[in-house]
C-alpha cells in the first residue's frame, strides 16, 4: 500500500518503566466512554507475558508466506477484560456497601500480568511493551475489510477506519494480528488507534509521546533522512519491528532491552544475559543480536566520553528533536 | 408453475440446485400444505380480502398466516467473494438451509412472512457474538439483474434487512459488493419473535416485513408489477455468520403478483 | 598545632590515619584503625550467608565504585524503614569516603535533599516568629497511636534482641530516656486536630488503634480539609472540601530537579470547594473574631506565643494574603531564588528554573550537577558536624551501649524475630502517589482492581495458592486478605504488598496496617552529642515499617463473605 508520506514511531524497550502514562493519558483522550471502556488503544504488557488481550500472540491473522490473509481466534470480552465499576457512593457516602469493590469480580485486564514474566528468582527477567496500532504498511485490517471502510491516508500513512461504511463485520478485528482493532459494541462499529491525527495535523505528537516519563518515543517521517526513525531504523539499525512475520509490515519499531547477567547458585555473576536472545528474536526477529551488539558498542563510547550520535539520540535531550512533524 | 431460467450463474446454479434437493437437516416437516419452491420458480403473491382487519400490522403469528400458501426453499452457502469471507467458507458444507416464506398484499400494503428452524436465538452484538439475520432481496429491474448484490450502479437491488437485535427493518440497495448502502427513505416495517421449543433444534425464528405498494424513491423496489424477482439471505449468528458468510438463494424467484387469480 | 581558622584545610599537618600512639601517658589509637577492625569482621565471604551475594559480586560492585570518575549513591526512602537503615547509610558514606567520592567525584544523596526557599519558610513560621511545634515524627506516632501494644503482640523479645542488638523492654526504656533527656520532643496527647494533606489513618501501622487513640483525643473536633474521601476524612467530625490539582494557584519544587512547577487555577473549583489557603483564611478569620469576643490574649508556649486574637492577621499578613492566588504571587515574586520572575511569566512558561541562591550548602550553579558537599571538598568549609568533618564515630553512651561507635552492621527484625516465617515489605505504589489516586478507577482498572499482595510461585504453589485467590495474612496483631498475585522476582520467602490501599478498599475493611508493626530505631533517637540532636528533617526518628512479618493462606469463602449475606 503506497503512501505519499509515513509517520512512524519508534520506541526505546530499554528506557521504559511500565508507568502506564500513555495508555491513561490515551484513555482520558479517546477511549474512557461510549463503548470504548474496554478498549486500551495503546496498551502497556509485561513480555513474557499474555498480554492484551490475552493471548493475542496465539490468535492468528496477519498474512501467511503467500501472503494470503490469515484466519484468527475472535477475542472475547473475558480476553480483554470487563471494565469494573466501583461502589464508590454506597461504600464511601451512604455507607450502604461494605467496602469499596469493584462490580464483577476481576479476573482479566490490559495488565492483568504485570510484572510476572519468566523465570526463578534471582534469575527471572521481564520487560514493557507498549503497544499501539502499527500503521502497518501493509495492514491485515484494511485486506480483510470486505466494506472497503479502512483506508491508509496519502499524507501520512495513519490508518482510519471510515465510520460511515464500517457494519460492524469484525473481521478486521481478527485480521489484525496484534489485535489492535476493536468492536464497539454500543454503536456496533469498529474502532482503533487514529495516531491522535487532530493533533498530528496541528503539528503536536500524539498523546501517548508527549506524555511518556521515560521519554522512549521518537515520532517522524520514514522518508526524513534527517529525522531519528531514519537514523535508529534505516541508519543503525537498532529498531525493529514486532512480530515481522505476520506481514503486515508495520512502521511502529522497537529498541529490544538489554538485561544483566543471571547469577549462578552461589551468587555469582554468570556470562550470560537474563533475557534470552532467542526470546527477544521471536519477537523482533533476526535483526536483534546486531541491534544489541550496537547498542552495547555505543553505550560503552559514550560512557568512555567518545560520544555517540546514537546514544544522543537514544537519551532524548529534547522534545524538539524526538518528535520531527514536518 | 411456470419456470423460467435466466441465463446468469448457471453453473453455481446447477450445483445448489442438486445439493438443495439431497440436505433435509432442518426439515422434519412433512406439511402437504407447503410447496417446495426452487430458484428460477414462480410462486404466487397471495391476496389478504379487503374485509380482513390485520390487529397489528406486522404480527410474525397472525392468525392470517395459517390460511395462506406456505413455500419452502433450500439456502445453501453464498460463494465467497472477499477473501475474509473466503478464509471462512466451508467449501464442504453443502447443507441446505429451508426457509419457509408466504407472501401476500392486501389493497395497500406488500407482505413478506419468513420462518425458519434455529437452535439459538442470537440476538447479540459483541466483539465475539453475532446476530441472526434475515433478507429479501428484490431486482430493481428484471432477472437479468445479478442475483448477487445487483450487477453494478446502474442495475442495483433493494433488500430488506431484519436483524435479531431490533425491530426496525432496514431498507438498503446495493450495486454489488461492497456497495451496501442505508436509503434515506426507510419505508418498511417488520416484526419477529423466536419461538423456543424443548427440542432446541425445533426453535424457530418467524418474522414478517411489509411496505405500502406504493412508495416512490430511488431504489424503492416497485411493488405495483406484475413480476417481481426476489431471492432470500439468512445468517445465523451462532455460526458466527454476517456479510458474505451466509446462506442465500442461489437465483431469483419470481413472485407472480399480478390480479389474476 | 591546630588552627583558630573555622575550616578544613590540613595546612602542614600530616594526620595519622593508622597507628597506635601514646599521649599524656594514655594509650589511642585512630578511628581509621578502629575502622578497619570492626570492618575486618564483614568479610564478603562472611556476609554471603545473609546476603546471597557472592564475594566476586560485592568485590566487582566495590572496584567499580571506586574506578568511577564519579559515583553517588542515593539512599532510597525504602532503606530508611529498616531498622538497620543507620547502619547501611553510614557504611555508605563510608564506601565513598574510602574510594574517595565526594563533592565533584560523587558522594551521599537521599531523597530528603531540598532547596532553600525563605519565602515559604517565611510564610510557614508566621516570618519566623512563631513557628509551629515540631517533633520526630515516628516517635510522636508510635507514643500518642498506642502502637507499642502491637509491637508486644507481635515481636518474640528474646529473638528480637539477637536480630537487632535490642528488645522491646530496652527500646522502651531508651525512648523514655530521649524523652527525659530532652533529646527528643514528644508533647503527649491531643485535644482537637484538624488534618490537611495526610492520610494518617491510612498511613500509620497499628492503624485501627492509632484511629482511635486520635479520635478519643481529639474527641471534640475533629476537622477534615480534603479532596476526596479518603480513609481519614470518613472519621471527621466536618471536611472542608478543598480544591483539587489544577483547580488552585499552587508552587511545587523538591531535591530532584531544579525547577519549580507553577499551577494555575485552570478550572474553577468544583462546588463549594476552595483552595487550602483560602480556607485556613477563613478559619483564621472566625477563631479571631471568637478569641477577641472571649478576650483570649496572648498564650505562652515554650520560648514563643500562641495569639488566636491575631491569627488571621498574622496569617494573612495583614489582609494582604487572602488568596492561593495572593499567597503564590507573594512567593514567586519575592523569592531570590526565582529570580525576580513575575507570576504572569512564570505561570505561561508553567515552571521556574531556581538560580544560585536555592543551594542549601553551596550556589546552585546554573549548567552544573548540583555535587554533593563541593563547599567543604572545594571550599573547606566545615561540615555540619561536632568535629566539621564527616564523623566515623560516635562516643555518645547510647552508640557505645549498642556497640555501634564506628560503621558496623546489624540485621534488621524480620521473620526471624517473631513466629511469622515470611519476610513482608510494602514499598510504594506506582499506581498513585502514596494513597492518591490509589482507588481511582482507571487506575485499578490496570491492576488487579482490588488490594493484590505479590507471591513467588514456588511458595503459592507450596500454600495450594493460585494465582488470582484470595489469600489471608496474618500475625500475632490480626489479619487481613488481598488477591494473591504470582511474581516470580520475589524470593520465596517473602511476601510484597504495594502500600498506599485505602482501609476502605480491604475486605471488612481490614487493612494491611491494622496488623502490621513498626519499630524505632533507639540510635535515631539520641540528642545531646553535638550535630546529633533533634532538627526538623535532619535528625530524628522514624518509624522502620518494614520489620513486620507474616504468615499466609488460602481464605475461606466465610472469611471473606460480605457480612449482609450471612
Ligand atoms: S496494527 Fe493492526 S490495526 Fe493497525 S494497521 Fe496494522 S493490521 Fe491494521
Ligand atoms: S509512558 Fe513511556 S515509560 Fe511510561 S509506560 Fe508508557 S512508554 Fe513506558
Amino acid at each position: 500500500m503506497t503512501v505519499k508520506r509515513q509517520l512512524s514511531m519508534v520506541l526505546d524497550l530499554n528506557k521504559c518503566i511500565g508507568c502506564q502514562t500513555c495508555t491513561t493519558a490515551c484513555k482520558l483522550m479517546w477511549t474512557n466512554r461510549n463503548g470504548r471502556e474496554f478498549m486500551y488503544w495503546n496498551n502497556v504488557e509485561t513480555q513474557p507475558g499474555k498480554g492484551y488481550p490475552r493471548d493475542y500472540q496465539n490468535m492468528g491473522g496477519g498474512f501467511d508466506e503467500a501472503g494470503a490473509l490469515r484466519a484468527g481466534r475472535q477475542p472475547s470480552q473475558e480476553d480483554y477484560g470487563i471494565p469494573w465499576e466501583y461502589n464508590y457512593e454506597e461504600a464511601l457516602m451512604t455507607g450502604t456497601d461494605p467496602w469499596l469493590r469493584p462490580n464483577v469480580k476481576p479476573t482479566w485486564g490490559a495488565n492483568w500480568d504485570e510484572d510476572q514474566g519468566e523465570g526463578d528468582y534471582p534469575n527471572s527477567y521481564y520487560f514493557y511493551l507498549p503497544r499501539l496500532c502499527n500503521h502497518c504498511a501493509n495492514p491485515g485490517c484494511l485486506a480483510a475489510c470486505s466494506r472497503n471502510a479502512i483506508y491508509k491516508r496519502q499524507e501520512d500513512g495513519i490508518v482510519l477506519i471510515d465510520q460511515e461504511r464500517c457494519r460492524g463485520y469484525r473481521y478486521c478485528v481478527n485480521a489484525c494480528p496484534y489485535k489492535k482493532v476493536y468492536f464497539n459494541e454500543q454503536i456496533s462499529k469498529s474502532e482503533k488507534c487514529i495516531f491522535c491525527y487532530p493533533r498530528i495535523e496541528k503539528g503536536l505528537p500524539t498523546a501517548c509521546a508527549q506524555q511518556c516519563v521515560g521519554r522512549i518515543r521518537w515520532i517522524g517521517y520514514r522518508d526524513d533522512t534527517e529525522g531519528p526513525i531514519h537514523m535508529l531504523v534505516e541508519k543503525y539499525k537498532v529498531a525493529l519491528p514486532l512480530h515481522p512475520e505476520w506481514g503486515t509490515q508495520p512502521n511502529v519499531f522497537y529498541v529490544p532491552p538489554l538485561s544483566p547477567p543471571k547469577y549462578g547458585p552461589d551468587g555469582e555473576m554468570l556470562d550470560e544475559s537474563r533475557i534470552p536472545l532467542e526470546y527477544l528474536e521471536s519477537l523482533f526477529g533476526d535483526g536483534v543480536a546486531a541491534a544489541l551488539d550496537t547498542i552495547r558498542t555505543e553505550r560503552q563510547a559514550k560512557a568512555d566520553g567518545k560520544g555517540s550520535e546514537l546514544m544522543d539520540t537514544l537519551i532524548g535531550y529534547n522534545h524538539a528533536e524526538m518528535f520531527k512533524l514536518s | 408453475m411456470k419456470r423460467s431460467f435466466p441465463t446468469t450463474t448457471f453453473a453455481v446454479l446447477g450445483l445448489m440446485m442438486s445439493v438443495a434437493g439431497t440436505a433435509a437437516a432442518d426439515h422434519s416437516e412433512r406439511n402437504p400444505n407447503v410447496t417446495e419452491v426452487n430458484p428460477g420458480d414462480t410462486v404466487k403473491v397471495a391476496r389478504i380480502p379487503d374485509n380482513i382487519y390485520l390487529r397489528t400490522q406486522d404480527d410474525p403469528d397472525d392468525l392470517i398466516w395459517d390460511r395462506l400458501p406456505v413455500y419452502r426453499t433450500g439456502l445453501t452457502t453464498a460463494p465467497p467473494v472477499h477473501p475474509s469471507v473466503m478464509l471462512r467458507f466451508d467449501p464442504t458444507d453443502m447443507e441446505a438451509k429451508h426457509l419457509y416464506f408466504q407472501v401476500a398484499k392486501s389493497k395497500d400494503r406488500f407482505y413478506i412472512r419468513l420462518r425458519w428452524k434455529d437452535a439459538s436465538e442470537d440476538r447479540s452484538t459483541t466483539v465475539d457474538q453475532f446476530r441472526d439475520g434475515v433478507a429479501v432481496q428484490y431486482a430493481i429491474a428484471g432477472p437479468e439483474t445479478s442475483y448477487m448484490m445487483g450487477s453494478g450502479p446502474d442495475n442495483p437491488v433493494n433488500i430488506w434487512y431484519w436483524r435479531s437485535d431490533q425491530e426496525q427493518i432496514e431498507n438498503l440497495a446495493a450495486g454489488g459488493f461492497g456497495s451496501t448502502t442505508h436509503l434515506p427513505e426507510q419505508t418498511v416495517t417488520g416484526a419477529s419473535e423466536y419461538f423456543p421449543e424443548e427440542i432446541a433444534q425445533d426453535s424457530e425464528w418467524h418474522v414478517v416485513m411489509s411496505r405500502l405498494i406504493d412508495e416512490d424513491g430511488e431504489h424503492q423496489v416497485d411493488l405495483s408489477r406484475d413480476t417481481i424477482p426476489v431471492v432470500f439471505a439468512l445468517w445465523e449468528g451462532h455460526h458466527n455468520e454476517r456479510d458474505g458468510n451466509k446462506k442465500v438463494t442461489h437465483n431469483w424467484i419470481m413472485l407472480d403478483n399480478s390480479d389474476s387469480q | 598545632m591546630g588552627s583558630d581558622d573555622k575550616d578544613l584545610k590540613l595546612g602542614s599537618v600530616d594526620p595519622a590515619l593508622e597507628g597506635r600512639f601514646e599521649v599524656n601517658g594514655i594509650k589511642v589509637t585512630t578511628v581509621f584503625e578502629q575502622v578497619k577492625k570492626e570492618a575486618a569482621k564483614y568479610t564478603p565471604e562472611k556476609t554471603q550467608k545473609q546476603t546471597g551475594l557472592h564475594p566476586d559480586v560485592v568485590r566487582q560492585e566495590a572496584r567499580h565504585i571506586a574506578n568511577a570518575r564519579k559515583a553517588i549513591i542515593m539512599l532510597g526512602y525504602i532503606t530508611s524503614s529498616y531498622s538497620n537503615c543507620l547502619y547501611t547509610a553510614w557504611a555508605y558514606a563510608l564506601t565513598l569516603a574510602l574510594t574517595g567520592h565526594g563533592g565533584r567525584t560523587g558522594g551521599l544523596d537521599t531523597s530528603w535533599v531540598v532547596w532553600n526557599h525563605p519565602k515559604w519558610t517565611e510564610l510557614s513560621t508566621f516570618g519566623g516568629k512563631k513557628s509551629a511545634r515540631y517533633e520526630a515524627g515516628g516517635l510522636g506516632e508510635v507514643l500518642r497511636g498506642g502502637m507499642m501494644e502491637g509491637i508486644r503482640n507481635h515481636f518474640d523479645n528474646k529473638k528480637l534482641k539477637e536480630r537487632v542488638g535490642f528488645d522491646i523492654d530496652e527500646m522502651e526504656e531508651m525512648i523514655q530516656e530521649s524523652i527525659d533527656e530532652g533529646w527528643m520532643p514528644y508533647y503527649g496527647e491531643i485535644k482537637g486536630m484538624i488534618a490537611v494533606a495526610d492520610n494518617t489513618f491510612r498511613r500509620n501501622k497499628m492503624a485501627e488503634k492509632y484511629r482511635e487513640e486520635h479520635l478519643r483525643q481529639a474527641s471534640e473536633l475533629y476537622v477534615n480539609v480534603n479532596v476526596r474521601m479518603d480513609s481519614t476524612a470518613e472519621w471527621a467530625d466536618y471536611v472542608l472540601p478543598a480544591a483539587s490539582h489544577y483547580e488552585a494557584w499552587d508552587l511545587r519544587t523538591q531535591g530532584y530537579h531544579r525547577f519549580c512547577n507553577v499551577f494555575t487555577e485552570s478550572v474553577p473549583p468544583v462546588g463549594e470547594s476552595k483552595p487550602d489557603w483560602d480556607i485556613m483564611a477563613l478559619l483564621t478569620k472566625k477563631i479571631q473574631e471568637r478569641a477577641i469576643a472571649r478576650g483570649i490574649g496572648p498564650i505562652q508556649d515554650g520560648d514563643v506565643t500562641r495569639d488566636l486574637h491575631t491569627i488571621h492577621d498574622d496569617y494573612t499578613n495583614n489582609g494582604q494574603l487572602m488568596t492561593a492566588l495572593d499567597a503564590t504571587r507573594y512567593i514567586v515574586e519575592n523569592s531570590p531564588e526565582f529570580g525576580g520572575v513575575t507570576l504572569e511569566d512564570a505561570a505561561e512558561r508553567g515552571f521556574i528554573v531556581l538560580n544560585e541562591h536555592a543551594g542549601t550548602n553551596q550556589p546552585l550553579q546554573k549548567d552544573q550537577p548540583y555535587n554533593p558537599f563541593t563547599a567543604q571538598t572545594d571550599g573547606k568549609k566545615p561540615y555540619e558536624t561536632l568535629t566539621g568533618r564527616i564523623t566515623f564515630y560516635v562516643d555518645h553512651p547510647r552508640f557505645v551501649k549498642l556497640k555501634s561507635t564506628v560503621p558496623t552492621a546489624r540485621l534488621y527484625a524480620g521473620p526471624e524475630a517473631s513466629n511469622y516465617p515470611l519476610h513482608f515489605y510494602s514499598p510504594h505504589t506506582r499506581w498513585g502517589i502514596h494513597s492518591n489516586w490509589r482507588s481511582n478507577k482507571y487506575m485499578l482498572r490496570l491492576q488487579r482492581g482490588e488490594p493484590n499482595i505479590y507471591i513467588n510461585p514456588k511458595l503459592a504453589e507450596q500454600r495450594g495458592i493460585k494465582d488470582g485467590d484470595r489469600v489471608r495474612l496474618f500475625n500475632g496483631n490480626g489479619a487481613f486478605f488481598a488477591q494473591a498475585k504470582l511474581y516470580p522476582s520475589i524470593p520465596a520467602d517473602s511476601i510484597m504488598m504495594e502500600h498506599g490501599w485505602e482501609p476502605h478498599q480491604y475486605i471488612h475493611r481490614r487493612p494491611m496496617n491494622n496488623s502490621h508493626v513498626t519499630l524505632l530505631q533507639p540510635l535515631e533517637l539520641v540528642g545531646g552529642w553535638g550535630h546529633l540532636k533533634f532538627i526538623y528533617a535532619k535528625w530524628n526518628a522514624n518509624q522502620v515499617i518494614h520489620e513486620s512479618s507474616y504468615d499466609i493462606a488460602l481464605a475461606k469463602p466465610e472469611e471473606i463473605a460480605d457480612p449482609r449475606t450471612i
